[in-house]
């Protein structure tokens, strides 16, 4: 009898501490495994990375104890972001960082009192205020991302307080101490344990004179507030912030798994801050880990699903049995513990027999879902090591003496690369490019020419020693397919020149990529080649590495130009001149003369601004004439091109003549079916490139042109361009991949598409 | 007088699709125009199919199933795989991947009364995990040439029965027979007694597992089906598609006056609901109201439609809070 009642204890101490045993027991395991994983400095990059979810998730278990939900978060800490370092200009750290809290608190008193006094079911009003706040950060920021130059402050939130103890720079300080001061109130102060009481027993609560509603109040004002301050600490952290909504969305995500695996529960009256933290640790060290095996994000949200799945059916099946039980004398709950429920009960067969299935049930099932998840990592493993970073040091490496890499060919037939092509001729910069219209070329000079005259940062210095077994970091962007032949052309090049390639996925999110870019300054690598998820948030990241010595490349998206101070250069499609190259060939279809409308790309990204600027600057110079009538994002989705499309067909009819996309994918699908309903035959539609969409859209003459943008080429250029640095050559700043621009007459020879 | 009330109430979403129309004939004269009124229903179909199967969770007292989106992309990608088994079984091949992952749902939501929402966020990050892994984050295209399945297949999207589109037909179908399953069956009444008080269910003999479970199943259909033409639109299957259905699905579900809470609502009031949704987005891209914008607007409709639904219920004495 003992022994059982001791196991059932344990049983509970185990589940009351699961967020911690995961901690220990993942970082034991990575710790033994994981290559570059155990060092007090990777230690410092998890606290550091946990630091933005942390804080939000202390909000978000208070909303959890109270019973309620809060999906504006994520929303929350991308405005408040956005406010800190706009107005930091303006108003000073002290000012901005105010005025952000407050519009934060603000997020919060709305929310409750709709929830309070309007009485709205807390989920509805937090999913609406959630695309309010979002658009309201969208229309601040306008799509594009903030940064300060002024980086003291961002310092001296990351310095270590003690030389030699890396572990606690202001940052995570700052976020334990508001732990521990929410965990301390909740659990050892009035308010704190009433709290609780509010959320676990609201009948309780009513009799012992506690106003609910006030609590409630306070719960929502509490978890904006920390949403926002979190927001606020990151983007002080970084100097800058980006407008890519993917940030709020896993902010929200990883912090609702979080909580849920810390303990605390969605009906109330349970949840601790400490446990929440942990959790939030602990999956920050999965995506740490799993990031140092070289694997992608799909092993990630694969783990972190199943840890959630585990947790959320232990909760269900713990208050199954507890339902089963409930009613019953203490003694005989303890025999159906010990399985001899059936026979002290009911001598009835039958009855013992559901009695028993029913109690197997939920075991079965976790079962299954554990057996399923160990087969799926393992083969995912092996999967991945038998093509994957890890195997590749072990490939004999070759020379590049024997290969030539301007022979190498992508998948659609074309070379990776080109002879370097002659520097383009950069106009004069205006005075102040700010005051000029949005019209005017001039307006985007520091975006289009971002890196041509910028002054660098001290550099180190090449080893001169050739590319040959150097080691080379991708800081990806994200999962895309136009990612995936990236990767192919930059390990085909990588493996040319005798180059170790590891990969970091950043998901599109710059929470991510900035513990990426500290586990690649941990690992000490020869090379790294950041494509940045944000452009202007891509500073602080560009300014570590180079503060830490390590040579870097960007590639891809341009960064700004504060950016380009601190890497060796930048390799990428020019996406400016492309665009400029493809309105010409646009406007002489069309005459020069008639009505245009952009479809933009996603907000937060680089081309949002490049292939829609582009265009309309070029065509008012080249075919003043051209109207442009619309313009505006669908976030690159097929069905939301079609609703925009279609509007605008009917609202200009035939005064509309043509359209220009930013993207060839969703959008030329969307864009060609919304055309296809309305039956306008005659409408000129060109596209940003070449995926297997738009080439065949072009061959099929529904596109007029595309611009050739090779993934593959992309990536190779970036691995080719370090080659030079190794070899001791001297880059240009800028390095950009062939120009062209496809049409029909020329497609055949660019398909296959690569992606 | 009061059963006038209520009816008036259920139907409510009816008078501001309405007042929409109004102001969009005001904005603009293309706007009430049949092919205009196409492309609004057209913009919302896919939604509409979606919203369909969501009704049910919600309704049974669920909330939400944040998986829906996952299994679209699932179903999709199936699909296209299976094409060289021909398109009919390639499609029935989709829908059993998705309506599996309905029933996994299903059965633990029903059996073990996981949270749903937790759990279907769970289903969802797994699920996202393992398509990016099967398919290595690449999108699956079908063999488009002539005559192929695959050809067949994209086409579905782009049929028209009548003077209508395959997809409004087939949301207008799966709508209609989801009222009638929801307010004539024997399954629809159980899910209303499950959604308004489950341990009342349970003490009047429901089977409350299995009704939750079809309930599930019910959602994932619809989602798959959902998932089907967002591939056949695309020509590609990708484990992205369907990104963002479920928020707008339970946006479109409880403005159409389908109470969170469960129980309280119709399939009617679900295509109010849709309406609403095409019509703000079409009026608002006339009077060239940016993106950015319109979230703003779309939030402050969302919560002053569902606040007005409480308020009335308040005011009737039949609050669900």
């Amino acid at each position: 009898m003992t022994r059982q009642t001791n196991s059932i204890r344990i049983t509970r101490l185990l589940n009351e501490n699961r967020a911690l045993l995961m901690l220990c027991g993942l970082f034991g395991v990575l710790s033994c495994t994981a290559p570059h994983f155990f060092s007090l400095q990777n230690a410092a990059t998890i606290l550091k990375g946990s630091c933005l979810n942390g804080i939000a998730a202390i909000g978000f278990t208070l909303i959890f104890i109270l019973g309620q939900l809060d999906l504006s978060i994520g929303a929350v800490v991308m405005l408040c972001g956005m406010l800190t370092v706009g107005l930091q200009p303006t108003l000073g750290w002290g000012g901005s960082i105010a005025v952000s809290l407050l519009a934060g608190g603000t997020v919060g008193l709305v929310n409750g009192l709709l929830v309070v006094k309007a009485r709205i079911n807390s989920f509805i009003v937090t999913l609406g205020s959630l695309t309010i706040v979002m658009g309201l950060m969208f229309l601040y920021s306008g799509g594009g991302s903030k940064a300060v130059t002024d980086f003291r402050f961002a310092d001296w939130l990351e310095r270590p307080l003690l030389p030699g103890l890396p572990l606690m720079p202001p940052i995570v300080l700052i976020t334990l101490v508001l732990i521990s001061t929410a965990s301390v109130v909740l659990k050892h102060t009035r308010v704190g344990r009433n709290t609780l009481m509010v959320g676990g027993n609201p009948e309780t609560a009513w009799l012992a004179g506690l106003n609910r509603d006030r609590y409630m109040l306070g719960g929502f004002i509490l978890c904006s507030l920390f949403a926002a301050i979190a927001g606020t600490l990151f983007a002080a952290g970084l100097s800058a912030m980006t407008s890519a909504a993917v940030l709020g969305n896993r902010t929200l995500m990883t912090v609702l798994a979080a909580v849920i695996i810390g303990g605390a529960m969605m009906t109330g009256g349970k949840g601790d801050v400490v446990k929440s933290y942990l959790a939030v640790l602990m999956l920050t060290t999965l995506f740490n880990g799993v990031g140092c095996f070289g694997q992608g994000f799909e092993v990630q949200i694969f783990i972190n699903g199943l840890i959630l799945a585990v947790v959320v059916l232990y909760e269900a099946y713990a208050i199954y049995r507890h339902d089963l039980l409930k009613g019953e004398r203490p003694d005989l709950m303890r025999e159906v513990a010990e399985g001899r429920a059936g026979s002290s009960i009911d001598g009835d067969q039958e009855g013992e027999m559901t009695m028993q299935q029913r109690d197997r049930l939920p075991l079965i099932c976790l079962t299954i879902v554990a057996v399923v998840g160990v087969v799926a990592i393992t083969a995912m493993y092996f999967h991945h090591s038998g093509k994957g970073p890890m195997l590749a040091a072990t490939l004999p490496a070759q020379t590049e003496a024997g290969v030539d890499v301007f022979a190498l060919c992508g998948t659609d037939g074309q070379p990776y690369i080109l002879p370097e092509a002659a520097t383009p001729t950069i106009p004069p910069r205006p005075a102040n490019p700010t005051v000029l219209a949005e019209s005017e070329p001039g307006h985007w000079w520091d975006v289009e020419f971002a890196g041509w005259n910028v002054k660098k940062a001290p550099m180190p210095a090449s080893p001169g020693d050739g590319p040959s077994g150097k080691r080379i970091v991708l800081l990806k962007a994200g999962d895309h397919p136009y990612w995936t032949a990236y990767v192919n052309g930059f390990k085909a090049m990588a493996n040319a020149y005798g180059m170790v390639p590891k990969i970091y996925n950043g998901n599109w999110n710059l929470d991510l990529q900035a513990q990426q870019t500290e586990q690649a300054i941990n690992e000490r690598p020869d090379m790294v080649v950041l494509a940045p998820v944000d452009a202007t948030g891509c500073t602080p990241l560009l300014r570590r590495l180079n503060k830490a010595g390590i040579p870097c490349l960007t590639s891809n998206t341009t960064p700004c130009d504060e950016a380009m101070k601190y890497c060796l250069a930048w390799t990428g499609p020019d996406d400016w001149g492309q665009f400029r190259m493809l309105a010409r060939t646009f406007a002489d279809k069309l005459g020069k003369r008639g009505g245009y409308a952009v479809v933009r790309h996603m907000p937060g990204s680089s081309p949002f601004f490049a292939r829609t600027y582009a265009p309309i600057t070029e065509l008012g110079r080249y075919a003043p004439e051209m109207k442009l009538l619309a313009m505006d994002t669908a976030n690159l989705e097929t069905e939301k091109t079609m609703q925009l499309v279609s509007a605008w067909l009917t609202k200009y009819g035939p005064e509309l003549k043509g359209l220009i996309l930013a993207g060839d994918g969703f959008s030329m699908t969307g864009t060609l079916e919304a055309v296809k309903k309305s039956g306008r035959e005659d409408l000129i539609i060109v596209a940003a490139g070449n995926s297997k969409t738009g080439m065949d859209s072009v061959k099929a003459g529904d596109a007029l042109a595309i611009t050739y943008q090779s993934a593959e080429g992309d990536g190779a250029i970036a691995v080719h361009s370090a080659a030079q640095w190794f070899k001791g050559e001297s880059l240009k700043p800028v390095i950009y991949l062939p120009k062209h621009i496809i049409t029909g007459a020329d497609v055949d020879s660019y398909m296959p598409a690569q992606w | 007088m009061r059963s006038l009330l209520s009816r008036i109430g259920t139907l409510g979403i009816y008078g501001v699709a309405l007042l929409l129309l109004a102001v969009g004939r005001l904005v603009s004269i293309d706007f009430l125009t049949v092919s205009n009124m196409l492309t609004v229903l057209n913009g919302v179909a896919l939604l509409g199919i979606v919203a369909s199967g969501m009704a049910f969770v919600t309704y049974s007292g669920h909330m939400a199933d944040l998986s829906l989106p996952a299994i679209m992309a699932f179903s999709g990608i199936i699909t296209v795989a299976s094409l060289p088994l021909g398109l009919g079984l390639a499609l029935l091949c989709g829908i059993a991947a998705g309506m599996s992952v309905g029933g996994l749902n299903g059965f633990v939501v029903g059996r073990f009364r996981a949270n749903p929402i937790l759990w279907t966020l769970a289903v969802a990050f797994f699920m996202e995990g393992f398509m990016r892994f099967t398919w290595s984050n690449n999108q699956v295209y079908p063999d488009i040439t002539p005559g192929s399945a695959g050809h067949a297949f994209i086409g579905i999207f782009r049929s028209d029965i009548g003077p209508l589109p395959l997809i409004i037909v087939v949301m207008l179908l799966m709508l209609g027979i989801g009222q009638l399953i929801m307010t004539q069956t024997r399954f629809g009444r159980e899910s209303r007694y499950i959604g308004s008080s489950r341990a009342a269910a349970e003490t009047s003999g429901i089977h409350v597992p299995r009704v939750v479970m079809m309930n599930f199943l019910v959602a994932a259909f619809a989602a798959s089906v959902a998932g089907i033409f967002i591939t056949s639109m695309n020509k590609l299957g990708v484990f992205y598609l369907g990104q963002g259905y479920e928020f707008q699905a339970v946006t479109a579900v409880v403005i159409g006056g389908v109470m969170l809470s469960g129980g309280r609502g119709n399939m009617l009031g679900v295509l109010g609901g849709v309406l609403v949704i095409g019509l703000l987005t079409n009026i608002m891209t006339f009077m060239a109201i940016t993106s950015f914008r319109q979230n703003i607007v779309t939030g402050i409709v969302f919560i002053v439609v569902v606040g007005l639904q409480q308020y009335r219920l308040r005011v009737g004495g039949r609050s669900d809070q």
